[in-house]
């Protein structure tokens, strides 16, 4: 009992920081989610019920979901293959350097090289109207403004990918190499193929690094708010609107109180997805 | 296993630690009971601060001043004669009749030394020395020098000699005590024979030297970087003072003046105390040094800038005015000229308070003069107050509109509410909704009653949903259109000026017909008249209003891109980047600053679309900054031709809210801020602006009788006030309006009802995809859509 004492002693100083850096200040949004900014009157769940049935709420949560469900399964697999198909390279440590390029590059590069290529005079409509010219049976193309169109997304999830891909990667191989090779290769002398490798040993093994890289690309998702913010400003085309775009917003216009319920809401989201990954994975 | 653990384990009490905790409860309760005492104290303010008076300045506009040791001064201004003010402020102009025939085209820079003698710098009307002849011709201003004696004969200047290049600027000269000429280049300093030109090389230096004082032996200079001390006997540079330099770099963006003072003189002021204690440093003398932030000393040799004077509570936290000159009295006071033909002085009295026991905060997003003027006017009223004017967007930190209003709003959330806030570029309704600001038509509705304020300006701010005013516009623009009679005489709408700009480009098949070098600039012009068309009575979007504007602009960049090939066009567009910066100007300044610029250079229609600013120089003379177009034009004699009118877009009546104040709901000072909202009201204040003031763009005062008082010739003096002398120049009072012009102002301001204010999301956003319209991007149909959807999802948030 008392050694269980000392060393809640020890934990202290970080709980205290975590206490006073994060959890009060969540208590604090979560009682102003309750009350009226100003005069504090107790509102019960009116806050809510607004963000809830406010409609660029419900457009900002299509698309972040959108966006989280192609976006992460995406980053995971490409990343994963990568890191499968690299795992047998000898040379394979200056790719991974190479690959975590874009981690490195500013914000406000990327932004630009983006609008580079993507504008309407950018460097792929360039080529793609200059192929259409070039080959008669084609028809002629108009250039596209891809960040005004239905594309904005598919844009937005490219750079996504660009950018984090090599990082993933990284993880992946981490895990990868933290598996015991004589497993592997005991199977491969019982005469398992590629396919039972995978199925039977490599995805068991890599089970602890698929919730954390997991956990990671949906933060990832998140914070890659800014480049979109960046590129297409506040109210950008509708299908690259998300929940950042929303709280900013709200912040600009003093809705303080919505704000506050948006953020618990998504607080409790987030931890729900937390837990049920982690259920999933102690499951098996 | 020590004493204290075995007695821990064997569950003893240990004392010691049973003392510990209770001095720590008994230090944390004395804590406690002092940090309580500490609130209910009342804290005593020290007295005595210095305060300023101004100073009426001798007939003439001055720029410079030298300071005598005896109290004495010398003014001078490039288009006045030297003038002499002596201790007891009796002036007499320098009797000078060399200036009549001498080969002077414009004198620069100025030096003059005690007894009168000075050295100019110049430019002269017909060259003689062909090398600089051809400097000139090519665009490199080359000065010529010229010495005045004492007895006001005037000798030629030639400087030259061992590290003096012929031709080099020099844009700082200053006589020493003992009657030597220093000057200095933009890298260089020298000292001058003024007798024989012979030029000595001293030191080079990072900056131009700004600022020149004399110790004995030591020369101070000290350009926007760095002071140089300088040993003039053993001809070296001393070791510098990095404290100095500091503050040197620190504080000298809106000006920075100096000057020395011998302490034994100054040992017997109001200071003494102050001073005895500073006696042990060292040093026989004091260097004041005055700046945007107040006035400072800097004992010689010492270590420390101790700062005796607020810039805030006296007139050097003026933005709009920069120090040029500082003496300092035998009586401890200060004597400063600013420019704009402005001095004061600056006396310490022993009656105000150290500090002022209340502060009053006026929040702007950005710097607004006459909100700084008026601070500082209400705060020469209130001894007792403090007027704490601050900015979002100050300039000097590159912060976006975004993120000053985050900041604001996050010091909203955490309760720390400015009294006052002027709305411009802001989104009133949101703060309005969202209890921040509070309602005015309590305090508004005397004048209103009493007819002092023009009622549909007003009336124009009142919010929809509400029915309340929560801010006024203190002044106004108008719209107007200016051009040549045939093509917009009777214009009533967009489609009005479509046509006129048709007609013009008819006539004019080459060049521009409208200033808009850039497709922002067609917008610029045409979305205030436009803007307040584009909402329903329901607050949605009329997008079929917002098409019909989209596809009259494309016409009008259309019609005006007509007249350039692409190449053309582009070289234009180099060619007005000079005067054309795009980020420091509004719409206003689009609408006609530079228009001038255009004239000169193609424009054959005097077609231009614009706002009036301020109706001083006459309804026929559209305010700009640099030049006067239509002072221009009638000295063309062009009225026959040329003619304005009141510019309707797609809105009527439209007028331009500027400086919307309101006041916080939350305000730490309400009362006081209700008064300073009442001063903004008064006519001393609105008119006092525009007479102390001319010339500035303020706009047009929603007060009736300041509007009338501004425009009444016998206010004004013109050749001084305005600052020009020149019968051609802007302000002559052959230009100003004439009583018919000035019954048509009265009847524009009595109509508009309409208003506009910028910064708006709508407009942010029509702004944007207007371009992306203008540039063939999208059909007029596609960009109102896009404004349509992009609104649609700020109506939902």
């Amino acid at each position: 009992m008392r050694w269980k004492s000392k060393r809640l002693l020890f934990l202290l100083p970080g709980f205290a920081g975590v206490m006073l850096f994060y959890l009060l200040p969540f208590f604090e949004v979560a009682r102003r989610s309750f009350v009226k900014s100003g005069n504090n009157a107790f509102v019960g769940m009116d806050h809510y019920r607004a963000v809830v049935e406010n409609g660029a709420f419900m457009l900002a949560v299509r698309n972040t979901f959108l966006y989280m469900a192609v976006g992460v399964p995406l980053l995971m697999g490409i990343s994963l293959m990568l890191s499968l198909l690299l795992r047998g390279l000898l040379q394979r440590r200056r790719l991974v350097s190479a690959m975590l390029l874009p981690m490195a590059v500013p914000a406000a590069v990327m932004v630009l090289t983006l609008q580079i290529l993507i504008d309407r005079q950018g460097v792929i409509n360039g080529v793609v109207t200059k192929v259409s010219e070039q080959i008669a049976a084609l028809p002629v193309f108009d250039a596209i403004d891809y960040l005004n169109t239905e594309w904005a997304l598919a844009v937005v999830v490219c750079s996504f990918l660009w950018k984090n891909t090599g990082y993933m990667v990284i993880l992946w191989l981490a895990g990868l190499s933290a598996l015991p090779k004589e497993v592997e290769e005991a199977a491969q002398v019982d005469g398992a193929n590629r396919w039972q490798n995978w199925h039977y040993i490599i995805r068991p093994g890599l089970s602890g690094s698929f919730f954390t890289i997991g956990m990671l690309s949906v933060l990832q998702i998140f914070k890659s708010y800014r480049e979109v913010w960046m590129v297409a400003g506040s109210y950008p085309q509708e299908h690259i609107y998300f929940l950042q775009h929303l709280l900013q917003n709200w912040y600009l216009k003093l809705e303080f109180d919505r704000m506050a319920a948006l953020t618990v809401i998504l607080s409790l989201v987030l931890l729900c997805v937390c837990l049920l990954l982690q259920k999933r994975l102690e499951a098996g | 296993m020590t004493d204290r653990e075995i007695r821990w384990k064997s569950g003893q009490k240990d004392r010691g630690l049973t003392r510990s905790r209770l001095y720590a409860a008994l230090l944390a309760a004395v804590m406690c009971v002092g940090l309580l005492g500490c609130g209910s104290l009342e804290e005593e303010i020290p007295m005595g601060r210095y305060a300023d008076r101004e100073v009426k300045l001798p007939s003439g506009t001055f720029t410079y001043m030298r300071a005598c040791p005896d109290g004495s001064y010398y003014l001078y201004g490039l288009d006045t004669n030297l003038t002499y003010v002596d201790a007891q402020g009796e002036s007499r102009e320098k009797n000078w009749s060399w200036e009549t025939n001498a080969n002077i085209h414009v004198k620069y820079e100025v030096g003059v030394a005690d007894n009168g003698a000075a050295v100019f710098a110049y430019t002269p009307k017909f060259w003689v020395d062909q090398e600089l002849e051809a400097l000139w011709l090519s665009g490199d201003n080359r000065y010529l020098y010229c010495y005045v004696d004492e007895a006001g004969k005037n000798h030629a200047l030639e400087p030259h000699g061992e590290g003096y290049q012929k031709g080099t600027n020099l844009n700082t000269l200053v006589f020493s005590q003992k009657g030597e000429l220093y000057a200095a280049s933009a890298n260089q300093m020298y000292r001058i024979n003024v007798e024989n030109g012979e030029a000595d090389s001293l030191f080079a230096t990072s900056g131009q030297v700004e600022s020149i004082v004399f110790a004995d032996d030591v020369m101070l200079a000290a350009d926007r970087e760095k002071a140089y001390f300088y040993d003039l006997t053993a001809g070296k540079l001393l070791d510098g003072s990095s404290v100095l330099d500091e503050f040197i770099k620190s504080h000298s963006s809106g000006g920075l003046v100096m000057t020395l003072a011998d302490r034994d003189r100054q040992a017997d002021t109001a200071e003494d105390a102050a001073e005895a204690e500073l006696d042990g440093a060292g040093g026989t003398q004091i260097l004041y040094l005055a700046c945007r932030t107040g006035v400072y000393r800097y004992i010689w040799g010492g270590s420390i800038i101790e700062q005796i004077a607020d810039g805030q509570m006296t007139a050097l936290g003026d933005t709009q005015r920069e120090p040029l000159a500082l003496q300092a009295l035998d009586n401890g006071e200060f004597r400063l000229l600013f420019s704009g033909n402005y001095m004061t002085e600056m006396y310490y009295d022993e009656t105000l308070p150290a500090r002022p026991s209340k502060e009053l905060a006026v929040y702007s997003l950005e710097e607004i003069g006459w909100i700084r003027y008026a601070g500082q006017l209400f705060q020469k009223e209130h001894p007792d107050v403090l007027v704490r004017y601050e900015t979002g967007m100050d300039g000097d930190n590159a912060v976006s509109k975004e993120d000053a209003l985050k900041n604001l709003n996050t010091r909203l959330l955490a309760g720390d509410v400015p009294d006052v806030i002027v709305m411009d570029q802001m989104d009133m309704e949101q703060y309005a909704d969202k209890g921040v600001l509070r309602e005015l038509d309590g305090i508004l509705q005397p004048y209103l009653d009493d007819g002092i304020l023009y009622r549909n300006i007003v009336e124009g701010m009142r919010m929809t949903d509400t029915e309340k005013i929560y801010g006024v516009p203190m002044m106004v623009y108008l719209p107007l259109w200016l051009s040549e009679e045939m093509y917009l005489e009777g214009e009533d709408g967009l489609d009005d000026i479509v046509a006129g700009v048709e007609l013009a480009r008819q006539k004019h098949p080459e060049g521009p017909v409208l200033y808009t070098p850039y497709p922002k600039d067609v917008l610029l012009q045409t979305i205030p008249v436009c803007l307040p068309a584009w909402t329903k009575e329901d607050g949605s979007l009329d997008g079929e209003k917002l098409t019909a504007y989209y596809e009259a602009v494309k016409k009008l960049w259309e019609l005006d891109s007509a007249g350039f090939d692409e190449a053309g066009r582009e070289a234009w567009q180099k060619n007005n980047m000079e005067y054309y910066e795009p980020a420091d100007m509004d719409m206003a300044d689009i609408g006609f600053n530079y228009q001038y610029n255009a004239q000169q250079n193609f424009g054959e229609t005097w077609l231009q679309l614009g706002f009036l600013m301020t109706p001083q120089v006459g309804m026929t003379g559209i305010h700009v900054e640099k030049a006067n177009m239509a002072a221009d034009w009638q000295q063309k004699e062009l009225d026959d031709e040329v003619t304005y009118g009141a510019y309707t877009g797609q809105a009527d009546n439209v007028y331009w809210a500027r400086m919307i104040v309101g006041l916080c709901e939350q305000a730490k000072e309400p009362e006081l801020a209700e008064e300073f909202f009442e001063a903004l009201l008064s006519d001393e204040m609105m008119r006092k602006w525009w007479l102390d003031r001319p010339r500035n763009h303020s706009g047009l005062t929603i007060r009736k009788d300041s509007l009338s008082d501004i425009l009444d010739i016998s206010n004004i003096e013109f050749g001084q006030t305005m600052g020009f002398k020149d019968p051609t120049g802007i302000n002559y009072p052959d230009f100003w309006p004439t009583e018919e012009e000035k019954q048509w102002l009265y009847q524009m301001m009595e109509d508009a009802d309409c208003c506009y204010r910028p910064g708006t999301m709508l407009e942010e956003c029509a702004m944007e995809t207007g371009i992306r319209v203008l540039n063939g991007e999208l059909t007029p149909e596609e960009g109102a859509k896009e404004v349509e959807r992009k609104m649609a999802i700020a109506m939902e948030e």
